[in-house]
């Protein structure tokens, strides 16, 4: 005589389903702590990466801004820290590059002699140190509709 | 083909043959111009002369030596350091073709060591950009490095930061958000795929495990009865 149907198929392996979807969950909650406790601010990246050279104030601003060097030239060096650090934009103008994070705007431009010279800026200092490339984009501008003045003669510094 | 279904296909051909030759203007007027100041600045600076030129279903024209709207006219005179031109050829996916966005780049320079697209790369831009959905920033600051890769390169000295007095009301507007978040999201969008992966799979499990339960309390069927 067989067993009846109901009898057949019992519930086995739902502790081995629940192990498992258990373990997938622990996976993700850990890959997402471990992102979040492993990732740094931009200030701490590059505080941690390159050379200090003092600090300086913008002229206007409320507070002192940092100032790094590189021996790689800028957009190598724009490149490294926006790797490192998402910006939530960029902008490239022939002086350098700006980065702009949540609360700190990295401007890094050419230096004398080669390499880069980083400035990490609060807001504020960021916005009034690359306000003739960033007023507008990143801000409000009220200077805006020249006419093309041209650049006068090449003059090939 | 009838004469009348042939009329009416010259006449379409003539009301639609402007509209689909219309290009539309890539950059603001503004932008246009600020971008051929930022370039006559940075020849001045350079000695080098710099143009854009952007053509297909979009079109934008300026130089350091013209201004928005004119092509580039280097001349030993104006550029003795030589020139620079970014061009691009634009054509956005058409509705009936298989094709994505097609857009080609080119840099065309006489100084030594020109800018190239792998040094657009470095910047975080790539020739897919100028069909992205922020096309005219992708122009501007791509053109906009030109002058900044030449001065890496040696060929020209750098162009100075300008600095100029910031108009009280003007200030940064706009928080990004958190860094930490931004930086991490792809690994988060993994990490959320895995999560909810399990939750959903426990779910299923538990939904099923609920059913048979349910099922195994039932009174046996007649059958089940007899056999």
């Amino acid at each position: 005589m067989s067993r009846p149907m109901h009898d057949q198929d019992p519930p086995v392996g739902l502790r081995a389903h629940v192990l498992g979807a258990g373990a997938l969950i622990l996976l993700g909650v850990v890959l997402f702590v471990v992102a979040c406790s492993t990732a740094t601010g931009v200030r701490e990246h590059i505080a941690d990466r390159y050379a200090a050279a003092g600090t300086e104030r913008v002229e206007g601003a409320r507070t002192d801004s940092l100032v790094y060097t590189s021996s790689e030239r800028p957009s190598r060096t724009a490149g490294e820290i926006s790797g490192a650090v998402t910006p939530a934009d960029r902008r490239v103008a022939p002086a350098g590059v700006f980065l702009r994070y949540d609360e700190d705007f990295v401007t890094v431009v050419p230096r004398a002699g080669g390499g880069s010279t980083i400035y990490v800026d609060a807001e504020d200092a960021g916005y009034r140190r690359g306000f003739v490339y960033l007023g507008g984009w990143w801000g409000t501008y009220s200077g805006r509709g020249e006419s093309f003045r041209g650049g006068g003669p090449g003059g090939g510094k | 083909m009838s004469l009348r279904s042939l009329a009416a296909t010259v006449l379409a051909v003539a009301v639609l043959a402007p509209a689909a030759s219309a290009q539309t203007p890539l950059l603001a007027p503004e932008d246009a111009i600020d971008l051929a100041q930022e370039l006559a600045d940075a020849q001045a600076e350079q000695g080098v002369c710099y143009g854009w030129e952007v053509k297909g279903d979009v079109e934008s024209t300026g130089s350091s030596t013209g201004g928005p709207d004119v092509p580039l006219a280097a001349d030993a005179t104006s550029c003795p350091r030589g020139f620079v031109r970014f061009s691009a050829d634009v054509v956005y996916e058409c509705s009936s073709c298989d094709n994505g966005d097609q857009v080609y780049v080119d840099i065309d320079a006489s100084v030594p060591d020109p800018p190239t697209m792998d040094d657009m790369a470095e910047l975080g831009y790539g020739s897919g950009d100028l069909a992205g959905d922020e096309d005219d920033q992708a122009l501007i600051d791509m053109v906009g490095a030109l002058p900044l890769l030449v001065a890496e390169s040696g060929a020209a000295a750098p162009v100075p930061l300008e600095r100029t007095a910031v108009p009280g009301a003007d200030r940064p507007t706009r928080s990004p958000g958190s860094d930490v978040l931004r930086t991490v999201a792809p690994v988060a969008g993994v990490a959320a795929v895995v999560l909810l992966l399990g939750v959903g799979w426990l779910l299923y499990k538990v939904g099923e495990a609920r059913q048979a339960r349910k099922w195994r309390a039932r009174p046996p069927t007649r059958r089940e009865r007899t056999t």
